[in-house]
């Protein structure tokens, strides 16, 4: 499997994911598997990728993987499925509807609005966030696009969330992220916990848990491709590769500054697996060739007759 | 028909109330009516606390256990061996198992050490820590081997959410803990029940809920009989559903107690007064006070009499002790360490006995509420050179061996409602002196026949009472028998009796 890896597939796409994207037609004519790697938690990704005409197996999220949702087709939560018994009446104002116990709010519901076509059920449900007593929001429900609770926010006393927790399919926790004040008297992630086939993980931050996930896909045939350094360096830093990894110039990831490379770059091609930097232009080939870095360029003149089969050229190259 | 005791909790050292209704369950168990002690408070210690009080699990019904639905678990205990983190090593001593990554603590799991009652390295507590050191996540769990509840603490390190789970590890009730002036405060409890989620704004009215459900979901009609008023109280104000309910007046009901028909009412009895329609009657132990609380009763509550002390058949046809098998001068009295119990008061009497008797003893059984009252009362008798012949001893779970040797019960509290100990003390044939003060000692002293009742607040007059008895050894056997005899007036069948004639009938007529 071949993994472009990037942060997330936003609602409007960003350049280097419809690059990738491309891409994902190239390999598939060259009959090598691809997939988007997204690792940023987005609870809309699959309304963004079908915005991108993108099939659920075209991509794949680190969140979506450990919570085993990746390929939900179950039912789709919606307001009726919103029992409070021991509150009043709801009072709904538009796709918010409030619940009360007495004067107190107690609930409050927030329902996806239709959108660019997807299948969205009625008065679907988006988040569900408690309040208390003392009219303090204790914590909010998300669902996914998809129709299921994915993810909880906990606030603590003062100074908003301490606590995410991320379920799988049948409501159970599998992950925890907790945070509490650094030196600064800031608020930090200061601790993960996955459960993952029955074993506890703990990591200190983000980018060992997407070490930890990029040691999972890890398989004889998997490539990497890094298309936003940014999001993903940190982790392949963590990781315990085995596999190829290779780095897609698009221009944004160079520090414009400097003229040099960015931390995350640099991160990226001191990687022992790193195999190179694959270039499209001129500029970047020029660039490249500056630095004591291996270069693969697919064409140095993409808008010349003939780039087009080079580039399908340089690709099948790699992937001998 | 059931009837729920209804209390805040079974602890590991129980008080009189908790005491009282253990008592009354197995009365009632004894004459074939069907009771449960209800309880409150979240306690994972809950069974082993049943367990040292001879009781099973099907005794209890804990609130949170029946939302939880853990009422019955009888399967694998969680040990230490089923923790495991990858990555980590792990350190340990003899309670504690240190979780290590990288050489930085990321788990401590405690364990249960005592062979009588958890398998080996049975796990207590999960303690979990972030990358800064501090816990954000603490896992409790069932002293019967399971996770039982989760407190989560905010970025500050204060408890901010906790959750209790099902045996399937779902969580059933999340409550969130918030600063309410300068108290902690549960701010909200959810519950998932039934597959619906119910909000509670305190834990009233989730104990209102719980005996609502009681009433819904009992294989007999229920009623509910209410010991620790000031805590259950407020639940069965909440209830939406009908069931007789009786309020049990374990203490004296004004704030003074000396003041008992004029001085300010106890809160509760004036709740119960404002929801008098939602009560078949109150109960005191004692008929003077009964007198007394109906005198100040408005709306048409009633009052009734039933005592709480239950003397068991066996104690009863037990082989009496001789009294020349008692310890020679031995003065015992069952208090905890309370300004209730005026124990400097005892202990200054007792100060004059032992300048008559210098063999004199004095043992105080209880646990201790208030450390400085037991600092004082150290200093008292080190000040009155009685230091050797003074014991504080701790709670005592079977006092038989206790009451078997001594010659003489004290007691000099300021109020009572009426003590068990002084009935126990009785049907172990142990002659009473106690301070004459509302309520119970007059219902079980005979003053000159089985003991002396004492002018409260007097001293010196308890001192004289004590040295009265000790320098008359053959009047005192003889007020040893007596004790035995009088002790026969809360014979299990006198007691079942009045709960017979005016509880139960009262409720199946009333249901």
């Amino acid at each position: 499997m071949n993994y472009f890896m990037t942060g997330m597939i936003d609602y409007n796409l960003a350049a280097p994911e419809a690059a990738a994207i491309a891409r994902q037609e190239v390999f598939t004519n060259l009959k090598a598997d691809s997939q988007l790697l997204t690792v940023i938690y987005n609870r809309f990704l699959r309304l963004n990728a079908f915005r991108a005409g993108l099939k659920p197996e075209q991509y794949v999220n680190m969140f979506d993987f450990f919570q085993g949702s990746a390929s939900y087709n179950g039912p789709i939560s919606t307001l009726a499925d919103v029992a409070f018994p021991n509150l009043v009446t709801p009072v709904r104002q538009g796709n918010i509807v409030y619940y009360y116990q007495g004067a107190d709010r107690i609930a409050e519901v927030h329902l996806f609005e239709p959108d660019s076509d997807f299948p969205f059920a009625q008065d679907q449900l988006s988040t569900v966030s408690f309040y208390d007593r003392l009219n303090n929001i204790n914590r909010t429900d998300m669902y996914d696009v998809r129709g299921f609770k994915s993810r909880s926010d906990f606030y603590g006393r003062v100074r908003g969330q301490h606590l995410e927790t991320y379920y799988n399919l049948k409501g159970e926790p599998v992950l925890e992220i907790t945070y509490q004040k650094n030196a600064a008297d800031q608020n930090e992630i200061t601790r993960l916990m996955l459960t993952y086939q029955q074993t506890q993980h703990v990591f200190d931050n983000l980018a060992q848990l997407q070490g930890f996930f990029y040691d999972q896909l890890q398989q004889a045939d998997t490539r990497f491709f890094v298309d936003r350094a940014f999001e993903v360096s940190s982790g392949l830093e963590a990781a315990s590769l085995t596999a190829p990894v290779y780095l897609v110039d698009h221009d944004t990831q160079r520090d414009p500054a400097s003229s040099g490379l960015s931390d995350a770059i640099q991160a990226v091609v001191h990687l022992a697996k790193f195999q190179g930097v694959i270039t499209a232009t001129l500029d970047q080939h020029n660039f490249w060739q500056q630095q004591p870095v291996t270069t693969i360029d697919m064409s140095v003149a993409a808008n010349q007759p003939g780039a087009v089969p080079a580039v399908i050229a340089g690709w099948q190259n790699i992937l001998k | 028909m059931i009837f729920y005791f209804l209390t805040q909790m079974i602890d590991f050292n129980v008080s009189g109330i908790e005491h009282a209704e253990i008592k009354r369950l197995h009365l009632f168990h004894r004459f074939d009516q069907a009771a449960k002690i209800a309880t409150r408070n979240y306690n994972r210690y809950l069974t082993l606390n049943l367990h040292r009080h001879g009781l099973h699990q099907a005794d209890s019904m804990n609130m949170f256990d029946y939302f939880q639905g853990t009422l019955d678990y009888h399967a694998k205990r969680a040990t230490q061996a089923d923790v495991t983190i990858a990555g980590t090593t792990v350190v340990h001593d003899n309670t504690r198992f240190d979780y290590l990554k990288a050489g930085q603590k990321v788990a401590s799991v405690f364990v249960f050490t005592d062979p009588k009652h958890y398998v080996e390295n049975q796990i207590e507590e999960i303690q979990y820590y972030g990358a800064t050191g501090q816990i954000w996540r603490i896992d409790y769990y069932d002293v019967r081997g399971f996770k039982s509840s989760t407190d989560y603490r905010d970025q500050e390190g204060k408890l901010s959410r906790q959750v209790m789970y099902d045996l399937n590890g779902q969580v059933k009730i999340e409550s969130f803990w918030r600063q309410q002036g300068d108290n902690d405060v549960a701010a909200i409890y959810q519950l998932d029940y039934q597959n619906k989620l119910w909000f509670f704004r305190d834990l009233d009215e989730m104990l209102g809920f719980f005996y609502d459900e009681l009433v819904r979901t009992s294989d007999h009609q229920a009623g509910f009989i209410g010991d620790r008023l000031y805590i259950t109280d407020p639940g069965m104000h909440q209830m939406q559903e009908w069931a007789p309910r009786y309020g049990y007046w374990h203490n004296v009901h004004t704030y003074d107690p000396d003041a008992v028909w004029t001085g300010k009412l106890n809160d509760v009895l004036v709740d119960q007064m404002t929801h008098a329609d939602m009560w078949r009657a109150l109960i005191t132990p004692t008929s003077r006070q009964s007198h007394d609380v109906q005198s100040r009763m408005t709306g048409g509550l009633r009052v009734k009499t039933i005592p709480g002390p239950i003397v068991p058949d066996e104690q009863l046809a037990a082989a009496r002790v001789p009294f020349s098998a008692r310890t020679p001068y031995k003065i015992i009295d069952i208090a905890r360490i309370h300004e209730q119990k005026r124990l400097d008061h005892l202990l200054a009497a007792f100060i004059q006995v032992h300048a008559q008797f210098p063999a004199a003893t004095l043992e105080i059984h209880g646990y201790v509420n208030e450390q400085k009252i037991k600092d004082d009362l150290l200093q008292q008798a080190r000040d009155g050179g009685v230091a050797d012949a003074v014991a504080l001893i701790d709670y005592t779970p079977d006092l038989g061996a206790v009451y078997d040797s001594a010659q003489i019960f004290a007691m000099s509290s300021r109020y009572e409602g009426f003590p068990l100990s002084l009935v126990e003390a009785a049907s172990h044939g142990v002659p009473l002196i106690s301070y004459d003060v509302n309520y119970g000692p007059e219902e079980i002293i005979d003053d000159g026949k089985n003991g002396y009742l004492v002018e409260k607040g007097n001293i010196d007059a308890l001192a004289a009472a004590m040295i009265k008895a000790l320098s008359d050894q053959a009047k005192l056997a003889e007020m040893s028998t007596a004790s035995y005899e009088i002790a026969k007036r809360f014979s299990e069948p006198n007691v079942w009796q009045l709960w017979h004639d005016l509880v139960v009938k009262d409720a199946e007529a009333h249901l």
